[in-house]
């Protein structure tokens, strides 16, 4: 302990020692779930998000600038397409209505929950996360526009994370690309349960479903509705791969996300509105949680 | 005086790391491809650990990995344990590297991006509980410490410009 009761690397020490138990306790503290974060990270964040808003805003009138001109070459062809694809939509539309309709007599008629009101923010993606070991977006709408901490987001094909981090205008969306968001969710056609979180290559993983449930390639995977974050029925992706070995009790499930995370412009954020009911319930469950 | 020396050359220091990272997380990602992002954390890291040999060197490492934790879910404590880590083993062996060399630059930062990761992930998994993070990155890293290594003589190149004393100032900074 000779270097300890030298007195020129004693100060050394000490700024060392401080330094890392400082950040031991960051670590301690820290969750991948939601992150208050600090008020130095706030205003970092803050000051140099409206410089990456408008250098992203100039990125995607670029890139709308030349698609929008290379897509009229086929316009024609692809009107007319388009207007017998729709006129197909509109009959199926016509008869979904009914559905709905008929959905929510039986519903009403059996008693079943009161719907979720969802509120929809609509929010551009700005910039990624500045790690390429996390998979975070960044969007340009924030707690003044009605954004909350562990909303859900998604886009018209399907769940994209949740907020994870937010400011007064921007917001951080921890992906369900990233291994640390874990999302219950259901194989739609076997109702099978399991846990999928991020892997590689842009794809996720579904554990915990066990060996005897017959899923099969091509299956779609929804939320199940299981947690406080995701509400129920949400498209996440497609079973790409799996694999069933003799051994062992659950299979090993790779899933291709629906959306293109790659062309990824624009998310909606939607957040539960007046159920105070049910934020208290989830207010009571994180409680419970931290408090093991 | 000292401390506006300083203070003027950290200024410097963050606004090349926030510019970076704007740049490679606001047009990197949609130009490449979005599993590349490098970010030049880890190259300022080393040049400021090897140039500061002072009692305030784990307050700056701690600084730097703060601005550069708000724009990461990787938080500014993660980042500042590998840092730290970073910062000890080069104190150790900066007497024995010809830092100036561009080839030793490019190498030096190759081998200690891995180091930076190696810490990052260990406490990563005593986190998670985990070795998932270590796994699923060896491919990023492997093309994110290229990149880092590539840009380093360049990147060293600026911070010597921002770093630049007399010998009336070098003892200044060397103590910082």
């Amino acid at each position: 302990m000779k270097f300890v009761t030298n007195p020129e690397i004693r100060p050394k020490i000490y700024s060392y020692l401080f330094v890392i138990f400082l950040s031991l306790y960051g670590v301690a503290k820290k969750d991948f779930v939601s992150d208050e974060g600090t008020f130095f990270e706030q205003l970092v964040m803050a000051t140099t998000s409206p410089v990456q808003d408008l250098l992203g805003g100039a990125r995607i009138k670029s890139v709308n600038f030349f698609s929008f001109y290379l897509s009229l070459i086929h316009t024609s062809e692809e009107n007319l397409s388009l207007k017998h694809e729709l006129s197909l939509m509109e009959e199926k539309l016509a008869t979904f209505e009914e559905l709905k309709l008929e959905n929510q007599r039986l519903k009403s008629l059996l008693e079943f929950g009161e719907e979720e009101n969802l509120k929809k923010v609509l929010a551009q993606v700005i910039s990624w996360d500045a790690s390429g070991k996390f998979r975070l977006l960044r969007i340009n709408k924030g707690k003044k526009d009605g954004v909350v901490l562990k909303a859900t987001v998604v886009s018209s094909k399907g769940l994209i994370g949740h907020i994870y981090r937010i400011t007064d205008h921007y917001a951080d969306i921890l992906t369900i690309l990233d291994p640390n968001n874990r999302v219950d969710s259901l194989v739609q056609r076997t109702r099978s349960h399991g846990i999928v979180e991020g892997g590689a290559k842009q794809l996720l993983s579904m554990k915990y479903v066990t060996r005897t449930e017959e899923v099969k390639v091509n299956d779609l995977i929804i939320t199940s509705g299981l947690s406080n974050i995701y509400p129920k029925g949400i498209i996440i992706g497609h079973i790409e791969r799996l694999e069933r070995e003799n051994y062992g009790i659950t299979q090993y499930i790779e899933v291709r996300p629906n959306v293109d995370f790659q062309r990824l412009e624009e998310v909606i954020v939607l957040r539960l509105e007046n159920n105070e009911e049910k934020q208290r319930e989830f207010l009571d469950l994180d409680e419970s949680q931290k408090a093991l | 005086m000292r401390i506006e020396f300083i203070l003027y050359r950290l200024f410097w220091t963050s606004l090349l790391l926030i510019v970076s990272n704007i740049f490679f997380t606001t047009l990197f990602p949609f130009v490449f491809n979005i599993g590349f992002r490098p970010s030049l954390n880890v190259v300022i890291l080393l040049f400021l650990a090897y140039r500061l040999q002072g009692n305030s060197l784990p307050f700056i490492i701690l600084f730097f990995q703060s601005v550069h934790g708000a724009f990461t879910a990787q938080g500014w404590a993660f980042a500042t344990l590998a840092g730290i880590g970073v910062g000890l083993i080069i104190s150790r062996i900066k007497d024995m590297v010809h830092f100036y060399l561009s080839w030793v630059q490019v190498a030096f930062t190759f081998v200690f991006s891995w180091i930076y990761f190696f810490i990052l992930s260990f406490f990563m998994y005593l986190k998670t509980e985990e070795l998932s993070f270590f796994y699923l990155n060896l491919g990023t890293e492997l093309a994110e410490s290229l990149f880092s290594a590539a840009l380093a003589p360049f990147i060293f190149k600026v911070m010597k410009k921002i770093w630049k004393t007399d010998s009336a100032t070098e003892a200044m900074v060397s103590n910082v």
